[in-house]
C-alpha cells in the first residue's frame, strides 16, 4: 500500500531547527523545541544534522504497544493520532518506536507525535532547504 | 513590557563562591530604555561592575543577555551578548555568539543569566529549566574544547539537545583573548571573555529548557516570520551570504586594497585570489550551516584531504580568521588556514588577536628585530605555514613565545621591545579592514569602547558603494549612523547577516507583533544613543578619553604602498572632530551634561 509519510535528507539539512519552531508555533501558538514533533540533532563533530520524526509505518509499533487505545490511525493522511484525554503518559510508544520519535509533552501528561498537519506539514512549508518533504511511503 | 511577550521577565543569576543562585525581576522599563542583549548588558555593568575591578578578579561578571526576540520565529533572533570588563583591553566589553545557546536559553525561561564570583576549584553549571547545579570539573580541566564539551554532555546524560558553553585550556590558562565556545564552532569570541570565565574556574553553562515563549500576536509572527523567511532567502546578501559565507567579502576588500596584508604594512594580498569565496566553494565546501532560526546558512562545511593523507573536516574558517591568519600572516593555503583555525577553535582563543600576534612577531623577526633565540627556534617569516601553526599551539599551551603573545599586543609588544609593531587600539587587534582604505571604519577603530572591533559600525560597505571611502567629510554622521543601527541590531540581538533582508520597518514591525510594545524608530534611535554613551561613560569613568581613541602610528602616518588604496593614509584628528560634535560629546570625546541629561544618563557619571 502506498502512503504518504515524512522524508527527510540529512545532507540537505543546515540545521536552522525552522521546521521544530513551525511545528510548535502551529500546534500551539508559542514557541518551544521541547513540543516539537520533529528534533533536529546537530553532530558537529561530523558536520552533520540529523532529524528525529515519524516515519508513519505501516506495521505501526506504537499503536499496538498502546495500552490504552489512545493512539489510532488517521485514514485520511495516515497520521499517527494521539487521544490526549485516553493517553497516561506511560511512554510504552516511545520504548517500542524504532526511531525514537514520540517525545512527552514537557509540561502535561501525554505523548507527543506528528500529525501530519491534516496532510500539510507546517514543518515541511517551513523548510528552507526542503530537506524535509512529503512523499510516497512504502 | 508584559513579562508574557517576547520576554521572559527575568533573570538568573549564579554566585560561583556561595554557590547560591536566584531569580532576578527585569524592570519592564528597562526594556524601554535598553531594548536587551547589548543595551542590557551595559545597564548591568555598569550598575554592577565599577570600572575599578579587576578583569581576572572575582568581582567581574559575566552577563548573558538575551534580545526580546529570542527564541520566536522570526529569523536571525540567535545572538546573545555577554558583557563583561576585559582583561585584554581593561575597559569595557561585549561579545556577542550565535548558535544555539542563546535561545536555550531563553527556553529555561530566562532572558538573562550573570555568572558572579569564583569557584573554589574547576566546576561546570547545569540549568535545567529553574534547577541549578554547580557540579565538579576537575576530571574535565585541561582538555581540549571537543572532549571537553563531550565530557560534559556524557556527564549531563548524553542528550543531545542539550546546549553547551564552555571554555578550553586557553581560557583556563587565562589567554588574554580566549573565547567562550558554544556548540563547537560559534564563540563569544573578542575581549577575553573566556579568561574571565576561567579566572572563575568555570569550566562551562550546560543548558536545557522547556519553557514556552510567548508571542503578543502568534498569527501576526507566524505570518510575518514566513515573509521574513522568504525576503532573507531571496534578498541578494543573503544567496551570497549562503553561497560563500562571510568569505564573500575577500574579493571585494582584497580588490578595493584594504585586505591587511603582512601585519598590515599592505593592503593587498596578490595570492588573495586563491582564497576569494567561489574558490572556497568549489575547492573545499561540503555542506552549509545555520544558526537557530536562520534559513541562510552562511557556516560552511569544510573537508580536506591533507598532505599527510588525513581526512579533516569543520566548519569555516570565517573571513576574518581567513584574512588575520591568511594575508596577515602571508598565507594562503586552505591546509594551513583549516588546520590554524582549528587551532584556535579547540584551544578556545580569538582567531582575530591571534594573527596579529603572530603577525607582529613575524614582522619583528624578518626586519631582524627579534631572532631564533626569542622564537623558541621558529623560523617566523611571512608565509612560512608551520611557523604559524607552531605558534598557535604555543598560546594555546602558554609555551615560551606562546605564553608572552598569550598577554595580548599591549603587553607581549612591551615585553618583546616592539611596540611599534603591534597593531590594536585599547589593546584589542585590529581586524581585517585596513582604516586606510575605508576612513569610516578608523572611527570605527578608534572610539570602540571594546577597542578595534568591525561591528561596532561596519561603514566600509556604505563608503564603498557610494564612492566616499577615503573622503573625510560625512563620515561622523555615518559613523553615528551606523552605530546606532548596529546598537540596535545588537540589542535586539539579531544577527546581523538578517540586515540582507529584515528592513528596519519590518524590525519594527516584528517586535511590536512579538512584544505588544509599538516602539516607534525614534525611540529605538534614543535607546541606541543611550547605549552607546552608557559604554562610553563606564570608559570615561575609568580615566579614559581622546588620548585613548587612537590609531597606531602605521595608519596615520604610513601611507598604503600598492594596490587600489595606495597612497592613503588616516586624518584622525579631523575625523574625531567631527564625531564628537556629531554625537554631543565635547573635544576630549567626552558626553556634555545636557547629552547625559537628555539620555537619563547623569546617574552613571562618576
Amino acid at each position: 500500500m502506498n502512503y504518504k509519510t515524512l522524508k527527510f535528507e540529512p545532507k540537505k539539512c543546515i540545521g536552522c531547527r525552522l521546521c521544530e519552531q513551525m511545528c510548535v508555533m502551529t500546534h500551539f501558538k508559542v514557541t518551544n523545541p521541547k513540543k516539537s514533533r520533529i528534533r533536529i540533532i546537530r553532530d558537529d563533530e561530523n558536520q552533520l544534522d540529523s532529524a528525529i520524526y515519524c516515519h508513519s509505518c505501516v506495521d505501526a509499533k506504537c499503536i499496538e504497544a498502546c495500552e490504552f487505545d489512545a493512539l489510532s490511525r488517521d485514514s485520511e493522511t495516515n497520521a499517527i493520532l494521539v487521544s490526549e484525554e485516553d493517553c497516561v503518559g506511560c511512554k510504552k510508544c516511545i520504548e517500542e518506536c524504532p526511531y525514537d520519535h514520540p517525545v512527552m509533552h514537557p509540561s502535561e501528561e501525554y505523548i507527543l507525535i506528528c500529525d501530519l498537519c491534516e496532510g500539510n506539514p507546517a514543518c515541511v512549508e517551513i523548510c528552507p532547504e526542503n530537506a524535509i518533504t512529503i512523499g510516497e511511503g512504502n | 513590557m508584559s513579562n508574557n511577550n517576547g520576554t521572559k521577565g527575568k533573570l538568573l543569576r549564579i554566585n560561583l563562591t556561595t554557590g547560591e543562585s536566584k531569580e532576578d525581576a527585569i524592570d519592564p522599563k528597562l526594556w524601554e530604555s535598553f531594548i536587551g542583549g547589548r543595551g542590557l548588558g551595559a545597564y548591568y555593568l555598569t550598575k554592577e561592575v565599577p570600572p575599578d575591578v579587576e578583569p581576572l578578579g572575582a568581582e567581574n561578571k559575566l552577563i548573558f543577555m538575551n534580545g526580546p526576540l529570542a527564541g520566536t520565529l522570526i529569523p536571525g533572533n540567535n545572538k546573545i551578548c555577554v558583557t563583561f570588563k576585559s582583561p585584554l583591553t581593561n575597559t569595557y566589553s561585549y561579545s556577542l555568539c550565535g548558535g544555539h545557546w542563546g535561545p536555550e536559553l531563553k527556553f529555561t525561561g530566562f532572558d538573562g543569566l550573570i555568572i558572579e564570583g569564583k569557584a573554589k576549584s574547576p566546576v561546570y553549571i547545569t540549568i535545567n529549566n529553574n534547577k541549578v547545579e554547580i557540579r565538579s570539573a576537575e576530571t574535565m580541566w585541561g582538555n581540549l574544547i571537543p572532549e571537553s564539551e563531550k565530557l560534559i554532555r556524557e556527564a549531563v546524560g548524553g542528550d543531545k539537545t542539550v546546549q553547551i558553553a564552555l571554555i578550553g585550556p586557553a581560557g583556563e590558562k587565562l589567554v588574554n583573548y580566549a573565547c567562550i565556545t558554544a556548540g563547537l564552532y560559534r564563540e563569544f569570541g573578542r575581549g577575553g571573555a573566556g579568561a574571565v570565565m576561567g579566572s572563575k574556574n568555570l569550566k562551562g553553562i550546560a543548558i536545557t529548557g522547556s519553557a514556552d515563549v510567548n508571542v503578543a500576536n502568534p498569527e501576526e509572527v507566524l505570518q510575518l516570520g514566513k515573509e521574513l523567511i522568504r525576503d532573507l532567502r531571496e534578498s541578494r546578501g543573503g544567496k551570497v551570504r549562503r553561497e560563500f559565507g562571510t568569505m564573500e567579502l575577500v574579493e571585494r576588500v582584497n580588490n578595493a586594497g584594504f585586505w591587511i596584508t603582512r601585519n598590515f604594512t599592505e593592503g593587498y594580498f596578490e595570492e588573495g585570489y586563491k582564497l576569494e569565496g567561489k574558490r572556497m566553494r568549489e575547492e573545499i565546501i561540503i555542506g552549509d550551516s545555520s544558526c537557530f532560526g536562520c534559513p541562510i546558512g552562511c557556516g560552511k562545511r569544510t573537508y580536506i584531504i591533507t598532505k599527510n593523507n588525513e581526512k579533516f573536516l569543520m566548519e569555516g574558517p570565517e573571513f576574518e580568521t581567513v584574512g588575520m591568519l591568511g594575508s596577515n600572516c602571508g598565507i594562503s593555503s586552505w591546509e594551513t588556514l583549516l588546520k590554524a583555525s582549528k587551532i584556535c577553535d579547540t584551544y578556545g582563543f580569538d582567531t582575530i588577536n591571534a594573527g596579529a600576534c603572530v603577525s607582529m612577531v613575524m614582522e619583528a623577526f624578518e626586519s631582524g628585530k627579534l631572532t631564533l633565540k626569542d622564537t623558541d627556534g621558529i623560523e617566523l617569516s611571512f608565509g612560512n605555514d608551520e611557523a604559524l601553526l607552531k605558534t598557535l599551539e604555543k598560546i594555546g599551551r602558554r609555551e615560551g613565545l606562546g605564553d608572552i603573545l598569550a598577554r595580548g599586543l599591549v603587553e607581549a609588544s612591551k615585553i618583546l621591545k616592539i611596540e611599534d609593531l603591534a597593531m590594536h587600539s585599547k589593546g584589542q587587534s585590529f581586524p581585517v579592514y585596513d582604516p586606510r582604505g575605508a576612513k569610516g571604519m578608523a572611527l570605527t577603530y578608534a572610539t570602540s569602547p571594546k577597542g578595534a572591533h568591525h561591528m561596532l559600525a561596519t561603514t566600509f560597505g556604505a563608503e564603498l558603494s557610494t564612492g566616499t571611502r577615503f573622503k573625510i567629510e560625512g563620515k561622523g554622521n555615518l559613523e553615528r549612523d551606523h552605530q546606532f543601527s548596529m546598537a540596535i541590531v545588537d540589542s535586539i540581538a539579531l544577527c546581523s547577516t538578517m540586515r540582507a533582508g529584515i528592513s528596519l520597518d519590518n524590525l519594527l514591525k516584528a517586535y511590536s507583533i512579538v512584544t505588544g510594545i509599538d516602539h516607534d524608530i525614534t525611540s529605538f534611535l534614543k535607546a541606541a544613543e543611550r547605549i552607546i554613551n552608557l559604554e562610553r561613560i563606564y570608559n570615561v569613568n575609568l580615566g579614559l578619553d581622546r588620548n585613548q581613541d587612537t590609531l597606531p602610528k602605521r595608519f596615520l602616518e604610513e601611507t598604503l604602498p600598492s594596490g587600489e588604496s595606495k597612497g592613503h593614509i588616516v586624518e584622525l584628528d579631523a575625523l574625531l572632530d567631527d564625531y564628537y560634535n556629531v554625537m554631543g560629546w565635547n573635544s576630549k570625546g567626552v558626553p556634555t551634561e545636557e547629552k547625559l541629561k537628555e539620555l537619563e544618563l547623569t546617574q552613571y557619571f562618576n
